[in-house]
């Protein structure tokens, strides 16, 4: 048998964590307690005391700046169309049944935000993002046309592009409308990715496919300025009011206030 | 207008199988409590939810010996932190494991590495056992960027060499598994690899050429592996369960290195 040397790889790895988003101020003269604290070196105290708001402290903390008031109204926007997937999406559905089968109430968002997660949901706005990325610069309506003669056909809800494709294999308009009222609402020059994905969605319009979420996110979070990899994380943060406030609902509901598909209709394929 | 959806509204279809009350469970074809239970290994079980087929005895064993081989109760692992972090917060085991799982789900160690294993195996094979490229045409032609070794399923952080693989190797051995035509493969790159820069075989590389000899799919071979790292993460959860909540690896203020914006004035926020 043959056998196997184990050497280290003696990695400099640092002493201590770095960070440029926080700084606490030690209070006592050991160093453990903080009495003041400092995002991207705005004071905590200050910054709530000026009535800055959830939408802003999530842009600080991942741009290291404030927003625009611009950029606020757009994030604001998104956080509206996003709030909710909805009690049919299977990240609500999970902390739906998950709350009436009596989980603790703190499990609620860690269990959808892993379903929602996936690579058909938040998963994949980082990939949404690369794409529209690098298609900024095409005329939207010649990509789809093109799209359009590769397209296979929208069984099983095959994404003709990156966050453009069909539900339930039909072309969906309800992220096109709160794409489009984002559009005229916050209005500006600087919407490109979202103006880009308006005019591609609308050169789709006579097929299945359609604006989903995703792209719908990824836009907004390009022209906000995110890097595709913030996509995904963002996308779940502002999901989750929703699927916590399912979650809620159903916690003290009797576990019979959902449905529980009966023995008759459970029907079992031989899988030979 | 009836919709192709509706035959899924209120009805479930299960070919794995499902409990019907009063009459009993059953599993691909078998009945669970009657014929599996007291018969068979947990891990085959597994394996059969994973695949539809129960495989022998022996094969549940060699996966077991995986799951052994990852139990290690070092909180320094990135997983097993995650059962040291549940525990000094007072979240239950189950969420600790959650997440250590989830932490193993990673690019760089642990079943989440199957991801780019399978794909790169099946690209290696076809280009040396089918196509009879060399070892080292294909390595050099497919392993490096921009100078660096990235070959999936070889190296590993932290050290060179895993001392793992002469284990499942042995217990593969005693369970009379002989190696197969992709195990030779990744073998004998191990062999080039290692004269040219130490590197070897990583486990998660030694197992899925294993599994893939033995006709699992790449999807399946992660779902099999898909929880192999918990048990360093029970040893973790269960060592600070108890601790003091400051007790792991304390940081002081000044512990965490601030290199950002200096403290600056909070200006008037636009309405």
């Amino acid at each position: 048998m043959k056998s196997v040397k184990v050497k280290s790889r003696k990695e400099p790895f640092v002493d201590k964590t770095r960070t440029k988003i926080w700084q606490e101020s030690a209070a006592d003269p050991q160093g453990y307690i903080a009495d003041h604290a400092c995002c991207h070196g705005y004071s905590t105290q200050s910054l709530l005391e000026e009535g800055y708001s959830q939408t802003d402290m999530t842009f600080l903390l991942l741009k290291g700046e404030l927003p625009s008031r611009q950029q606020r109204k757009l994030l604001d926007a998104l956080s509206v169309a996003l709030c909710n997937p909805g009690p049919r999406h299977p990240a609500t559905r999970a902390v739906m049944e998950s709350a009436v089968s009596k989980t603790h109430s703190h499990h609620f968002l860690p269990i959808g935000l892993m379903v929602l997660g996936g690579d058909k949901a938040a998963g994949s706005v980082e990939s949404v993002m690369r794409y529209l990325r690098l298609n900024k610069r095409k005329r939207p309506a010649e990509l789809a046309q093109q799209a359009l003669m590769d397209y296979s056909g929208p069984e099983n809800d095959l994404e003709i592009a990156p966050g453009f494709g069909p539900h339930f294999e039909q072309r969906e308009l309800y992220f096109v409308h709160l794409a489009q009222s984002i559009q005229s609402t916050v209005k500006g020059d600087d919407l490109i990715y979202l103006n880009w994905s308006l005019a591609f969605d609308e050169s789709l319009a006579d097929s299945a496919n359609a604006l989903k979420a995703t792209a719908l996110a990824a836009a907004v979070f390009l022209d906000l300025g995110f890097h595709p990899r913030v996509g995904p994380g963002l996308f779940q943060l502002l999901s989750a009011p929703g699927l916590l406030a399912h979650g809620i609902e159903m916690m003290n509901q009797p576990i019979s206030a959902m449905p529980f598909v009966a023995d008759e209709n459970y029907h079992f394929i031989d899988e030979s | 207008m009836n919709s192709k959806w509706d035959k899924y509204r209120g009805q479930i279809y299960s070919q794995k199988g499902g409990w019907t009350v009063g009459k009993g469970i059953t599993t691909h074809g078998y009945n669970l409590l009657g014929e599996i239970h007291g018969k068979c290994s947990m891990f085959q079980v597994m394996i059969m939810n994973i695949t539809g087929i129960l495989p022998e005895r022996r094969l549940a064993d060699l996966v077991e010996g995986l799951f052994i081989s990852l139990s290690w109760p070092d909180p320094r692992i990135w997983c097993n932190k995650m059962g040291v972090f549940s525990a000094l917060t007072g979240s239950s085991i189950t969420s600790a494991i959650a997440t250590g799982g989830l932490a193993g789900d990673s690019k760089m160690y642990g079943p989440g590495t199957g991801q780019s294993i399978g794909p790169f195996f099946d690209l290696a094979y076809r280009s040396i056992v089918e196509n009879g490229e060399t070892i080292e045409s294909f390595i050099e032609g497919n392993c490096y960027k921009q100078g660096k070794l990235f070959a999936p399923g070889f190296a590993r952080p932290l050290a060179k060499g895993d001392e793992r693989i002469p284990a499942m190797r042995k217990l593969a051995l005693d369970l009379g598994f002989e190696s197969g035509p992709l195990e030779n493969m990744v073998n004998e790159m191990e062999s080039y690899l290692e004269k040219k820069s130490g590197e070897g075989l990583n486990l998660s590389g030694y197992f899925t050429a294993f599994m893939m000899d033995q006709g699992y799919s790449i999807d399946e071979i992660i779902g099999i592996a898909a929880f192999s790292v918990t048990g360093g993460v029970y040893a973790s959860y269960f060592e600070y369960v108890n601790q003091p909540p400051n007790a792991f690896l304390t940081l002081r203020i000044d512990d965490i290195e601030y290199v950002g914006k200096k403290a600056r004035k909070v200006p008037k926020r636009n309405k």
